[in-house]
This record gives C-alpha cells, structure tokens and sequence, in this order.
C-alpha cells in the first residue's frame, strides 16, 4: 500500500517501566529449566497500558514540537485496555492538552493494534482528513502464573506522530503491506483475565508464515530486498522467533540488532514492534531505511518501509529508549505478583 | 458519585494547570478561582513546570482506604522550576532512594480505582527525572 | 468579652464504646455537665462533631442529642468544623449569651469513629481537611505532619527525638487526667522506636482517634454568683483562619492562625503571655505542637522543641504545656476534643488557686481555624 500523498514519522516515543523480573526468577517459583528470555518488565502498582500510552506520547510531543491543536486522531491499539468498554485515547486527549476535535479510538488486533493504528492514520493524513495523527502501541500483558506466557508478558509502549512528508518528517513512510488469515493460535476472550494459546501451533503458522507472507508480498510489490535496508524491527515475542525470522528473510543479525530489545525487556505485545523502532530511530542516520514487520495472533502482519531524513537529529525522542533501560531494576516475584494484581482476590 | 466530583477536577490534575497572578507572578497549584494571595492581583491558568525538587517527604504506612494496596508510598512537598510548590506522590522510587533535594518529574499514573465500580482516577504523580 | 462563664463540664474518658450510640454517648457526657451545674433551664445546645455526617453515623446530630436530653424547645445546633467542631461550638454559645438571647446554653462535642474502619475514618478525615491536595496526593493528615516534621528537622537542624520529647511530656501528664485513653507514661527510647505512621512519626508522635464527648454548661457571671456556682471565666478569645489548600502558604512551618487568634485572645482578656500557669495545645502531632508552641509566642521559632526537650515547660515550670496530658496522652476524638481541654481547664481551676489563667488552643486541619480561649477560675466559695 502505499498513500497518495507523501507521509512519515514527525515525533516518536517510547516508555517501558522501571520494573523487570528475571525469567530465572519465574523458573524457580514454577520448577522450569529452560526460559524464552533474560528477562522482562512489568507495570509498577500505578500503571497500565494508559498511564504507558501517555508517557510514549508525551515524549513524542515535547522531543518533536508537534503541534497540539493540529493532532486530529488519537489511536491506540493494545489487547490490555485499562476498560473493556470506555476508550484510552479520549483520557489522553485531554491529559496531554490536544485538541478535542479529534478522531479517538482504542485498536485491538493481538501484537499487531499499533502498526494496524499507523495504517489507518497514514490514510487519514494522506488524504487531508486530518493534519496530524497519533498512533500508539501500548500494553501491560498478563501470563497466567505457570503458563509459558508468564515469562515473556511484558509491559511498554510507543507512539508515533503522522504528518504529511511536507509538513517536515524525520522519516518517509515509503509503503506498506497488511496480511491476514483466521488462525487461532493465541486469544482471550470477553471478561477473562489471561489469553490462551495453543503452544507450538503460534510459531510456524501463525508467526512466520504471517510475518514471511507479509514482507514477501511487500518485497514482490515494491522491489525491495533485504540488502535495500539498515535496520529491520521483527515482532518480538521472544529472542528466538525474531531471529529466526530475519534469517528465513535473509537479514543479517546486525540489522535487527538495534531494534531487538525482548531479550532483555520481554514482549510488550502491541508495543513490542513501535519501541523497537523507536530503539532503531534512536540511533539512525539520515538515508537509513528501516524495514519493520509486526505480528498479531487471530493472525496478521504489517510491513513498513522508512526512509530517514535529516530532520532524525533534531527530532530524536528526549529522552530516548536507552534512559529507561538504563533504569531498570531487578525485582522479586512477591513484588511482581503484588504489583500485577495476581494477589487480588 | 465521587466519580463525577472529580471528573471536574481532572484538567489540573492530569496536567498539572495552576494559576499565575498577572501582577507579580506568583503561581499556585492546585488552582485558585478567587485572586492571588500576595497581590490581589487577577489569577490565569497556567501549565506548570513539569520538573522540580524535592523539599521534604513521607511514607505513608497508614493509608486511607482508596490508597490501601498501595502502602507504603511516598509523598513529597515540591518545588517546581518556577517556584510553585504542591503535595504529590512519587512513583518509581523506594523509600531507602528517596532524598531531600532529588529532581523530579511529572508523569500520569493511576491514583486510586473505586472497588465497587472500578472506575479508575488518573493524576499527577512525580517520578525521579529520566535523562 | 465580659462575663461569661462555665458552671458545669461532663465527659467520658477517651476510648471506644461499642455498646452505645454517637447521641448516647453524647447524652452521658451532657447529663454530667447539666448535674454539675444543677440542673438549669437550657435555652440553646451546639454540638460539634467533625465526621458524624461524613461517615454516615447520624446527620442532623443535635436535634437528636437534644431530644434524648429531653430538651422540649430551644435551637439545637449541629457544628462540623473538623478539630475546631466544638470550640466553634462553645463560641456560638458565648454568642447567643452575649446577646441577651439566652440564659444557660450547653455546648460541647462528641466523636464516634469506632463504627467505621480505620481507613475509612481516615479516608473521611482527608476529605474533611482538603479533598483536592490530600486525596489525589494520598497525603494523610499524619502524612502532612511528617512532611512538616522533616521541614523542621532540616530548617532548624532540630533532631526528632526532640520533636518527640513533647509526646513524652503529654503521656507523664496524661497520667493524672482520669479521663485520658492512655495513663501511663512512655520512655522516649519506646516512643521513637514504635511502628511508623508516616515517616518519621511513629505512632507516639500520633494523637489517637477515639470515641467522645465533652460538654459544657455555660451562663453569664452574674448568674453563676446569685445562684451560688462555681465556675471557669472565659476572660478573652481569638479566631483566625489560616490559607487552604495548605499548598499555597509560604511556609508551612508558620501557624500564622494560631498566633492571630492568641494574640487577639490575650488582649482581649488584659492578660500577658507570662502571667499564664497553663497553655493547652491542639497537639494533634508532636510537631504541630511544637508549631503551636511557637506560633502562640511561648518559644521562639525554631526552639519549641528544645525548649520542651529541655523541660521548659513541665509540670513544676512556670509556664506548664499540656497538664492534663494533651491530645497524645488524652485521646483525639476529633469534633469534640476543644470542649475536652475546656472541660480539663475547668478541672484544674477546681483543685488548684483560683487566681490563675490557662490558655486553650485549638484549630482545624493544620492551623485551617484557630480558636484560643483565655480562661480562669472562680466562685462564689
């Protein structure tokens, strides 16, 4: 897909929270032996996917000077709405001093609600509907305690600001692609606490064959290859699917070395692809182009091209990703399971 | 419905808006409607600065009921960049990190969440600065 | 302010009353003062209770107080000022004696906080004090008081155990008073090693809320001497409102209401800092006594707490802070705990020379109202 008229990233921003536990932790509470990662973070007593969605945004806003009363779509995506019913984006509107002649609305589609955001507001600015959009990436995803989740269901966010390209942006949206198909490999239903999943039936056709048909049919349509790009950002629900993935692709691990952050911060579902890219944008030069391709289970997969301008430098978020990773710290699984509510009868 | 009480009150408190006197500058937060207390001057709304310090502190070990599962926390008496000077929690800080003089800044959090309807209230919580 | 005068005080000791309701527990303490002042025909009750209404106990308070009273007619009046419920209460009945309206009023409060959780008691106290500064910064009032105890410390230099010595000082006194929550009397060591409140006040740096009430019986002079009673003088009052919310004063160590209302209350009655025997203060907290104690000008500002460290203000001194054991060692049922330092003035006018003044200091919040009373004794004996 591509839009009509020229758009791109004007601001960006990413938070995650303080908090991290060691999947070695987790092991021991459940006798397991083998974890998918290091470790990953979890939302403090005080956060949700809202309070996450505000930072990424506020940071996107303040480091890129966007206009406040020309944003004119809030949307939100994540599976870890703080309300089942009563949207995100209007508690944001009005926190972050937007104007309220916004579109608002709160996006759910797995992994995948915030690239699914960025499609629809890459169109809405593409055709004059509105100026400028924001679309963010945000979740606080629940494990159930002992199930494989448990040990990757992390907390963190991202939002990016579209505007048109003339309007001045510090990376090109060149194109994009969507792919999806009805495969069950992961869901929650209505008024229950945890997803299910079916284990090893997430991988091979729901991951990669969603993610490979995505950026193949990209590829074939627009004549790109992965020698055409700097950076690449893979969904991360894991260390080991990303890089599996970028290889079946024919990237090389230090493409997706910046981006690839669930080792250490786990997956953050909605959020995982837009803070990767948020990693990569931290550290890009003017020129790079930047392959991003998300996942979301029920299934789908969404690939972006970016191209980068010279206005990264002055717009880069403040702070960036690397000021919150430089915060972390270790807790225990008491806190965790306090802090996540798992004690709440 | 408490819900409603402070649904008016959610301006201010999610963005941290005080009020400025336009005769000498003095600032208060939360709002004033009525004049300023140095001058008698007109008051005017003002978005406060998001940074400050920290001039003294508490942790609360007996808490109301609102904030019950969130003991022990910590609050702190601020001063802003600009002189303003409010009451808020902090975030992201244990009681042993705390210290007189630390920099500050605002962010939004979740305050407290009514049991029986589960409507949530956001507001101004002040975390350590980042960067 | 001339010739006014109590005649009778009743209360019951601080604590927790499960068998009895808010107004009968009220009518108790109402009955003892109406006894001690034989009886009299009372033309108007005011009743202050800060959290009747709020925790749902009884709203409407003194009409029923009234009716169990068996008060045929008359005004009955309910007074919600927080701490300042029923000083509020005996002003407004000073009030309707000055102005000709009525002979004998009673006045005087009462508290229940037994009935309902301590957090919500809490919860409803906050509230009470400033709902936009206290509940979205979960500030509670101990919350509040530790802020200003810390300020304390690092302005002055002043270490806590000497903000502490005034809750020591209140427990060795409280022993005497057979109406105080707590009778004995605490070493500092154990005071400043208890469980935390709000750090750094632990629960001894804390007044404990308890059930109460606490009247007063109050006519002119004039009447007290024909009918042959003896009585405690209100000689001069003060009252003074510091700024709310608390955020926008200047310095919060500064109880500038206090010290309106004390000033005003002294000149009123002719009487100078120095002749006082006693000064009851409105300790809620170690440290907003230790702020009180300057604000009324019996310490300069920074030495309250060395000055009650040092013993300036024991029982043998000159000047004695807190006889009867203050708001630590008595208990804090909070609308009616003015009417308790009233009611403990009065008895100390009974057992001791009559020709000495007291002075009793209350407030609301944190210095929000100020009410100081300038008393001494009499009779017609």
């Amino acid at each position: 897909m591509k839009t009509s008229n020229k758009v791109g990233i004007y601001g960006y921003g990413a938070y995650i929270p303080r908090y991290i536990i060691e999947n070695s932790v987790i092991a021991q509470v459940w006798g397991k032996l083998s974890t998918p990662i290091k470790s990953k973070t979890f939302p403090s007593y005080d956060e949700d996917s809202l309070t996450i969605a505000y930072e990424a945004c506020r940071i996107a806003i303040e480091s890129s000077g966007a206009p406040r009363d020309r944003i004119g779509a809030v949307y939100v995506g994540s599976e870890s709405k703080p309300y089942a019913v009563k949207p995100s984006g209007t508690v944001l509107v009005d926190a972050l001093g937007l104007s309220r002649n916004t579109l608002s609305a709160d996006f759910e589609f797995a992994c995948k609600a915030g690239t699914e955001a960025i499609q629809a507001i890459a169109g809405l600015v593409s055709s004059g509907m509105i100026d400028f959009g924001i679309a963010v990436g945000t979740d606080t995803s629940q494990g159930r305690p002992g199930d494989e989740l448990e040990y990757t269901a992390a907390a963190g966010g991202a939002a990016l600001i579209i505007s048109r390209a003339d309007d001045g942006v510090l990376a090109v949206i060149e194109a994009s692609n969507s792919y999806v198909s009805d495969t069950p490999d992961f869901w929650r239903r209505s008024g229950e606490k945890y997803p299910r999943h079916l284990f090893r039936f997430t991988g091979e056709p729901a991951y990669f064959h969603h993610i490979i048909s995505s950026v193949r049919r990209f590829f074939e349509e627009y004549g790109y290859s992965p020698k055409d790009f700097d950076y690449a950002i893979f969904h991360q629900p894991n260390t080991k699917f990303p890089q599996r993935v970028a290889k079946m692709l024919g990237f090389s691990m230090e493409q997706i070395k910046p981006g690839l952050l669930s080792p250490i911060i786990g997956n953050t579902y909605s959020g995982a692809t837009l803070v990767g890219l948020a990693a990569t944008l931290d550290v890009a030069k003017e020129g790079d182009r930047i392959l991003l391709a998300s996942f979301g289970s029920g299934a789908g997969s969404d690939t972006f091209s970016f191209l980068v301008t010279d206005l990264i430098e002055e717009r880069r978020a403040k702070p960036p990703l690397k000021a919150f990773l430089d915060r972390l710290v270790t807790k225990d699984y008491s806190t965790y399971v306090r802090y996540r509510g798992k004690l709440m009868l | 419905m408490p819900e409603i009480t402070e649904w008016r009150d959610r301006i201010w408190r999610y963005r941290l808006i005080g009020s400025r006197c336009g005769g000498c500058g003095s600032t208060y937060y939360p709002p004033r409607n009525s004049r300023c207390l140095k001058c008698g001057g007109d008051l005017e709304e003002v978005e406060l600065p998001r940074r400050g310090k920290l001039l003294s502190y508490t942790v609360v070990y007996q808490a109301p009921t609102l904030y019950k599962y969130s003991t022990p926390y910590i609050v702190g008496y601020i001063e802003l960049l600009d002189g303003t000077r409010l009451f808020a929690m902090l975030t992201d800080v244990e009681p042993d990190e705390v210290r007189v003089g630390m920099e500050l800044e605002a962010t939004l959090r979740k305050l407290y969440t009514y049991g029986e309807s589960g409507h949530i209230v956001y507001g101004v919580k002040f975390r350590p600065a980042v960067g | 302010m001339e010739g006014i005068v109590a005649v009778g005080y009743g209360l019951v000791r601080v604590g927790e009353y499960w068998a009895k309701d808010i107004v009968s527990l009220a009518a108790d303490a109402a009955s003892m003062a109406l006894d001690m002042a034989k009886q009299p025909s009372v033309d108007a009750l005011y009743v202050g209770s800060a959290l009747s209404g709020a925790l749902g106990i009884q709203g409407n308070l003194a009409i029923h107080v009234a009716d169990e009273l068996g008060f045929a007619d008359g005004l009955a009046v309910n007074i919600s000022a927080g701490g300042a419920s029923s000083g509020l209460a005996v002003l407004s009945g000073i009030d309707r004696l000055l102005s000709g309206s009525a002979e004998y009023v009673l006045v005087g409060g009462v508290e229940k906080v037994s009935d309902n959780l301590p957090s919500d008691v809490l919860e409803a106290i906050l509230i009470d004090i400033d709902r936009r500064v206290l509940k979205y910064s979960g500030l509670t009032d101990a919350g509040l008081a530790a802020i200003m105890a810390r300020l304390y410390m690092e302005e002055y230099g002043v270490s806590k155990e000497k903000i502490t010595s005034l809750s020591v000082l209140d427990h060795e006194n409280g022993v005497n008073n057979p109406y105080a929550m707590f009778r004995r009397a605490v070493s500092l060591d154990m005071a400043m090693s208890a469980p935390l409140v709000a750090d750094p006040l632990t629960i001894f740096d804390v007044a404990p809320y308890g059930d109460g009430a606490a009247f007063l019986v109050l006519t002119t002079k004039e009447k007290a001497l024909e009918e042959g009673l003896d009585y405690m003088e209100f000689l001069g009052y003060g009252v003074a409102r510091n700024r709310v919310p608390i955020s926008h004063r200047s310095n919060l160590l500064s109880f500038d209401a206090s010290a309106e209302a004390a000033s005003v209350a002294l000149s009123r009655a002719n009487i100078s800092i120095d002749s006082l025997r006693f000064v009851e203060l409105f300790d809620n907290f170690s440290i907003t006594g230790v702020l009180a104690l300057e604000a009324l000008g019996l310490s300069g500002s920074g030495s309250g707490a060395d000055d009650v460290w040092s013993g300036k203000f024991n029982l043998d001194r000159q000047v004695s802070v807190d006889i009867m054991g203050g708001l630590k060692a008595r208990g804090h049922p909070i609308g009616a705990t003015g009417a308790y330092q009233l009611c403990e003035a009065f008895m100390r006018f009974e057992e001791a020379p009559r020709r000495e003044y007291g002075l009793v200091h209350m407030m609301s919040g944190f210095d929000d109202q100020a009410i100081v009373f300038v008393v001494g004794g009499g009779g017609s004996a």
